[in-house]
């Protein structure tokens, strides 16, 4: 739980002009992290202050705040769409990491490309799986709060949408010939 | 093929009961051409997810919560109108008629279709420190709701402090004296054990709540008329040896539950009516027409 | 269905594709090969996010990060330092002092393992301490940090296994307390052999009252925790923003070290471990369905109880899964893997699910410092700036300690069920 490092920058060989596209890429990469920081700061605030109003009112005055316990049903999903596409820009989602560590150095891109592949395979897959569901959704209200439950369920086409972009981006840049940082256990372990 | 009908409760719960026996008459009727996969215990999710699932195809059926369905068919809130039915056989005149039928209408809109409602019991109060027998009592009282609407509306009218929790925190939340009391059906206060903290039990039957029984949309329009049939027949006897098994819990948890130390009281009726006709106003202004049919097809 | 879940799984696992992808990925083929909707996969992932008791985990760790990234820190070691540095192997026994009262402030070992570790092991090295046994006593004791409520792994198990949290923390501060006791011993032991310096606080008692002033309210913040759960003051989501809040006033009165740019900053790490700790269970969540489709939990324990007769045979049996799989996956991930399983085979043999809950803390944490990968160990072994095989050399002691808790925990319910 080390306060947050910025991920850090690819490294280029060679130290050749960066193309356009790369360039290009890595931006949309930095946006979207940017996005993920707003939202999950912006939710992550709002679910303490109205929380932390509601535990006073309670305790001290016998009364609540009725969507103090519905609040949650939105905004949690949308606290964990942030993090998801942060730890996405950073390259920080959990995983075993003993192969690449086994593999020589020259093969190890073809690894990462295979890795990033996949990931945004599924990611697409899910993300294309989920009409059915967000549409079921758009008929459904929280009850004390009036709004429909698509608004929480939409933070998902956020978060794998998200998760193909920076996939995408990924591949773009090892396509590229630059690499992106390896795993480190005090950034990508949340034990 | 196979159908998967999911359910929010455990085994020994009345609707546990009938969803087996719903698996047991549909794939009958059906000859063997359907077998049913029973999902209990919320292992595909909580009623609203099931309802979500449903209309997406993921599960078939699910034997679902009156709160829950509200969030797609407000309508369906209107049943806890407080003191509507007489009694639980006023109830089920009600749903088996043109307002089951009305509700079936809307909630087709949103697909799903209610094959038939089967009961989730008449909730009563219970108090650390007292019976609620006059709505009088019940002044000030810090009592933890659902966070529903309706049920919030009428402890308002009696003049009670109402706040919502969620179910998962209520125990604490008792323990702590954060709460006076709750209201529940009789099942749920058993089974969480809530008459260990709030002793005191007024048979207020305040709010009455059915167990919609929904299938999705796409896969009851799939389904050949004869198969259809069987679905309905399959909710209407398992609904019918559930709301039986209902009635018997009931009845047996009382004589239960002041073994284990809890005291009954039965609330003054009529009191309480009057002091929640405000609630119906209220509502009125929103559906006056559906209101008002409820009120005469329940006989007020 | 399952078996090809199971196999697409382990094999995107072991070309490294991150834990929750390798999860939906074998959902995803094993419902399309079935012909299931796929769109469960979505219903199920959104589940988890709906539970208000999960709101507590980006609370807890938002009350760590904000208590961390200021002063506390600093005072802690020092406290540490004056209470058991004139010990023989003084700074080995404030590594684990250390972990004990941190593990009162944080959830996460990882936490623990890299604050101590950058404030300790360099300092250790310094004082003649073999690097590989500085970063052993680090990568173990940090450990302790997830039986000392609060503590991320046992919400989480408290969650899958529908156990009540409260009691779970309640249950965990006895363990928690001897593994530090044990550790305790072991660096004792090998302090004497190695004779290691002693290391009192400079300024001795005089220095130790001011610090100790400044350090009260942040080392009350486990009490507060444990207090207002353990009466039933509140809940344990209104006890996680209730510590944010006091984290927030600790830091904002007492240390005076408290800014915008601290906050962003903590609040930014917080959402990125919360997102990615939810996205595992939410994509556990996933593959849960498709076994419990099929009915794999029930089989399966029904299967081991009509196997397996013998009650202890089954806990060794469930230990020693635990123990390959630990050396493998981290501790969350492996938490919400197995527990749902392990909490129906728990029920068959009779054995209480909180008893259940830290003899799986206990036996996936030793995981964290185990090869191949270990999350403690590779933290501690990069400060020390040493190979992996010569710390595990020196965690033979620490090995011992953690598998003698182990299986005490396994066959006393006495100690986790009061
Ligand atoms: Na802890
Ligand atoms: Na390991």
């Amino acid at each position: 739980m080390s306060p947050g490092q910025p991920g850090a920058p690819p490294r280029e060989k060679g130290g050749r002009q960066r193309p356009l596209l790369l360039r290009g890429a890595q931006g949309l990469v930095t946006i979207l992290e940017w996005s993920g920081k707003l939202i999950a700061v912006a939710t992550l605030g709002v679910m303490f202050g109205a929380l932390l109003v509601n535990v006073v009112l309670r305790y001290a005055f016998g009364t609540g705040i009725p969507w103090a316990y519905e609040i949650h049903a939105v905004l949690l999903p949308w606290l964990v769409a942030g993090g998801i596409v942060i730890a996405a820009a950073r390259s920080r989602n959990i995983a075993i990491s003993l192969l690449p560590d086994l593999t020589p150095a020259r093969y190890q891109r073809f690894l990462l490309l295979a890795v990033e592949i996949a990931i945004v395979t599924i990611a697409a897959s899910v993300l294309w799986s989920s009409q059915p569901i967000l549409r079921a959704s758009s008929f459904q209200t929280l009850s004390t709060l009036g709004i429909k439950q698509v608004w929480g369920y939409s933070s998902l086409v956020y978060a794998f949408g998200g998760m193909v972009v920076i996939g995408a981006m990924n591949i773009l840049q090892l396509l590229g010939g630059i690499d992106r940082p390896g795993p480190d256990p005090a950034r990508t372990s949340l034990s | 093929t196979e159908v998967i009908l999911a359910h929010g409760a455990n085994p020994g719960n009345p609707r546990y009961v009938a969803a087996e026996k719903w698996a047991e008459i549909f794939a009958d009727c059906t000859g063997g051409a359907h077998s049913v996969n029973v999902a209990p215990s919320s292992t595909m999710g909580d009623d609203t997810e099931m309802l979500t699932s449903a209309s997406a195809g993921v599960i078939q059926v699910t034997a679902n919560s009156q709160g829950a369905m509200s969030q797609i068919v407000p309508e369906i809130g209107l049943l806890g109108l407080p003191f509507l039915f007489a009694d639980l056989p006023a109830a089920w005149a009600v749903l088996d008629g043109e307002v089951g039928e009305m509700l079936d209408q809307r909630a087709q809109r949103a697909g799903l279709k209610i094959l038939g409602f089967w009961d989730n019991g008449i909730r009563n109060v219970t108090h650390t420190a007292k019976h609620v027998t006059d709505p009088a009592d019940l002044r000030g009282m810090k009592i933890r709701t659902p966070p529903d609407q309706m049920t919030i509306d009428i402890f308002e009218a009696l003049g009670a402090a109402p706040a919502p929790l969620a179910w998962s925190e209520l125990p604490t939340a008792l323990q702590s004296g954060v709460f006076d009391g709750q209201e529940n059906p009789l099942t749920n206060i058993y089974s969480a054990k809530l008459h260990e903290i709030t002793p005191y039990v007024t048979i207020t039957g305040h709010k009455y709540e059915a167990t919609p029984v929904v299938a999705g949309m796409i896969w009851w329009a799939g389904l050949d008329a004869a198969t259809q049939a069987c679905a309905l027949q399959a909710t209407a006897e398992a609904g019918a040896l559930q709301r039986s098994l209902s009635l018997e819990a009931d009845e047996d948890l009382r004589p239960k539950m002041e073994a284990e130390g809890a005291s009954f009281a039965i609330a003054d009726r009529d009191a309480y009516i009057a002091a929640t006709a405000s609630v119906y106003d209220k509502y009125a202004a929103r559906f006056p027409e559906l209101v008002a049919a409820l009120k005469q097809a329940a006989g007020q | 269905m399952s078996a090809t879940m199971i196999w697409v799984f382990l094999a995107l696992l072991a070309i490294s594709v991150p834990v929750a992808h390798a999860m939906l990925g074998g959902a995803a083929v094993a419902l399309w090969l079935d012909g299931k909707p796929m769109a469960v996969i979505a219903q199920r992932l959104y589940s988890p996010t709906q539970s208000f008791p999960m709101l507590a985990i980006p609370f807890f760790i938002l009350a760590g990060n904000l208590m961390m990234s200021g002063k506390f820190g600093v005072y802690l070691v020092n406290i540490a330092r004056l209470l058991v540095g004139h010990m023989k192997g003084g700074l080995g026994q404030v590594s684990i002092l250390g972990s004990v009262m941190f593990g009162g402030v944080s959830g996460s070992a990882v936490a623990d393992a890299s604050a101590l570790g950058n404030a300790l092991i360099p300092v250790q090295k310094k004082e003649g301490y073999p690097g590989g046994f500085a970063a052993a006593i680090n990568s173990a004791s940090s450990t302790v940090s997830v039986l000392i409520p609060p503590s991320i792994p046992l919400i989480l198990y408290g969650l899958v296994a529908n156990v009540s949290i409260v009691n779970l923390f309640i249950a965990g501060i006895l363990p928690g307390v001897l593994l530090g006791a044990g550790m305790f011993v072991a660096v004792w032991l090998v302090a004497r052999r190695r004779d290691l310096p002693r290391s009192p606080l400079a300024g001795g008692f005089r220095a130790f009252r001011g610090q100790l002033l400044v350090a009260i309210p942040a080392l009350l913040m486990p009490v507060f925790v444990i207090g207002t759960l353990r009466f039933g003051v509140a809940t344990p989501t209104e006890v996680s923003v209730m510590a944010v809040a006091y984290a927030l006033l600790v830091s904002g009165l007492v240390y005076r070290d408290l800014s915008w740019k601290g906050i962003w900053e903590a609040a930014v790490n917080t959402a990125m471990m919360t997102g990615a700790v939810m996205f595992i269970i939410m994509a556990s969540s996933t593959i849960q369905w498709v076994l419990t489709a099929e009915r794999v939990p029930q089989d399966l324990a029904a299967w081991v109880a009509a196997t397996i007769t013998e009650p202890w045979l089954v806990i060794l049996a469930l230990n020693v899964v635990m123990l390959v799989v630990g050396a493998f996956l981290d501790l969350p991930a492996a938490v919400l893997l197995l527990g749902p399983l392990f909490v129906t085979i728990g029920q068959a043999i009779g054995l209480d699910p909180v008893q259940l809950g830290l003899m799986m803390v206990v036996n996936l944490s030793i995981g964290l410092y185990t090869p191949p990968v270990g999350t403690t160990l590779f933290i501690s072994a990069a400060i020390a700036r040493v190979g992996i095989g010569e710390v595990v050399k020196s965690l033979l002691p620490f090995y011992l300690v953690a598998l003698a808790l182990l299986m005490a925990i396994s066959f006393i319910p006495a100690l986790t069920i009061y």
